[in-house]
């Protein structure tokens, strides 16, 4: 991760819903700062890709086990910026702890195939390679565990990476690429670019150096970034909004099963934001269907 | 040099002369496309060189540029396509969509992502 050179553009993170606390001063990336971040991550790709994954797979072991001692740290960090409950945020931070301890396994397999061929002497397979600098933008729900679905997998399979976390979250996601550098992951292989979308992200999706893009926002964001990156060739990966639905069926409800649809919908709530974007979990349930007559169970109190 | 650079469907082959494998792996990527490449050679450093390094979806080495088998993923790079194959597993990667599924058969709430330290 490159520290920015021009710190010009500050914003100012501040705790919600009083704002009188501070969080922390980030930089308003716009596209100059992008292209700073782009050309350090090619820079870095030429050797990170010919680091043995075993190698590369071994910073994501140690970056499992730096987070996992800075568990309860992040956790109340990420709860102070965001406002989740911290059971939620503790959640969120393993989260990224479990994908480091899995995508560093894949430093051992990312198998290709070998085939026969259909002439003489001839010998045939696939292999994977990386992509180049892969450009990442990050919502604010799951302010660990997005950005390290993202990360790592690309890490390990050798690609360098810009990423930029929701203007919302950018602490959490200083804290996580903190791990990977204490983990020893090599400078310019992961760079930061904080701010908002059209200043920050829009560059990124648009930039000719980056190669593939992976998002995760809004349908109406997805949809502009899914042009842009069309128009670019750029493979992307958009997960984009949606709606969850619980469908009961008529007979044998667990008797838990109320209980266990609310806690769909409504846990990872944001009380402390005005205006609540109430339950903002990607998958949180806001639908349900059920026979007609069927009511449900009383509200426990908890 | 135009015709270097622009796919010509045509019987048209741009020769190039290079000083060094290097230069020459510098040419073949220094375009916007990247379907098929291949290399002639009986050093299989070079050509083990030649299968990381050039920017291509295919790489033949001491077989000409054509000659893709169904069994493997067929595309590209960079402006030749979006990163998807046709063949092989790429082509079932591309036309099936995952669904993941999970039962829980507990009979009683558990919490996923929810950490208490239980």
């Amino acid at each position: 991760m490159d520290r920015f050179p021009h710190m010009a553009r500050p914003f100012r993170m501040s705790i919600p819903p009083t704002r009188t606390t501070l969080i922390g001063e980030f930089q308003s990336s716009g596209a100059d700062d992008v292209s700073d971040a782009v050309s350090a991550a090619a820079e870095a790709w030429k050797t990170w890709r010919l680091t043995p994954a075993p190698k590369r797979a071994e910073i994501l072991y140690r970056t499992g086990e730096i987070l996992s001692q800075r568990k309860e740290q992040h956790a109340q960090e990420m709860t102070r910026e965001m406002g989740k409950v911290l059971s939620e945020t503790r959640g969120d931070v393993q989260e990224a702890i479990d994908t480091a301890y899995y995508m560093a396994g894949e430093g051992r397999r990312l198998f290709g195939q070998t085939t026969p061929s259909e002439l003489k002497s001839k010998f045939a397979m696939s292999i994977r390679m990386p992509v180049g600098v892969v450009g990442m933008i990050a919502p604010w729900n799951f302010p660990m565990a997005i950005p390290s679905w993202k990360l790592f997998p690309a890490l390990v399979c050798g690609n360098t990476c810009v990423i930029k976390p929701a203007e919302d979250t950018p602490l959490s996601t200083f804290n996580l690429v903190q791990a990977l550098i204490d983990a020893g992951l090599p400078p310019g292989v992961v760079n930061i670019v904080t701010g908002y979308g059209p200043d920050a992200g829009a560059p990124i999706v648009s930039h000719p150096g980056i190669r593939a893009i992976s998002f995760t926002g809004s349908s109406e964001v997805g949809r502009i970034v899914g042009q842009t990156a069309a128009a670019n060739f750029k493979p992307l990966l958009a997960r984009d909004g949606r709606q969850e639905r619980h469908d009961r069926p008529r007979r044998r409800q667990p008797r838990s099963c109320p209980r266990r649809s609310r806690l769909g919908s409504l846990r990872h709530h944001r009380p402390a934001l005005q205006p609540p974007p109430a339950a903002s979990s990607c998958t949180r349930r806001s639908r349900q269907s059920s026979p007609r007559g069927w009511s449900p169970a009383p509200t426990p109190s908890r | 040099m135009r015709i270097a650079q622009e796919e010509v469907f045509g019987p048209v082959v741009s020769l190039i002369t290079c000083e060094s494998f290097d230069e020459a792996l510098e040419i073949a990527n220094g375009i916007p496309y990247g379907l098929s490449t291949a290399l002639y050679s009986r050093d299989v450093n070079k050509a083990f060189r030649a299968i990381r390094d050039l920017e291509a979806g295919i790489t033949y080495i001491n077989a000409p540029t054509i000659g893709a088998e169904v069994h493997l993923p067929f595309g590209g790079v960079k402006q030749t396509g979006n990163g998807h194959r046709e063949g092989g597993t790429g082509a079932l990667d591309f036309y099936t969509t995952w669904k993941s599924a999970y039962i829980d058969y507990s009979d009683k709430l558990q919490r996923a992502q929810i950490d208490l330290g239980e």
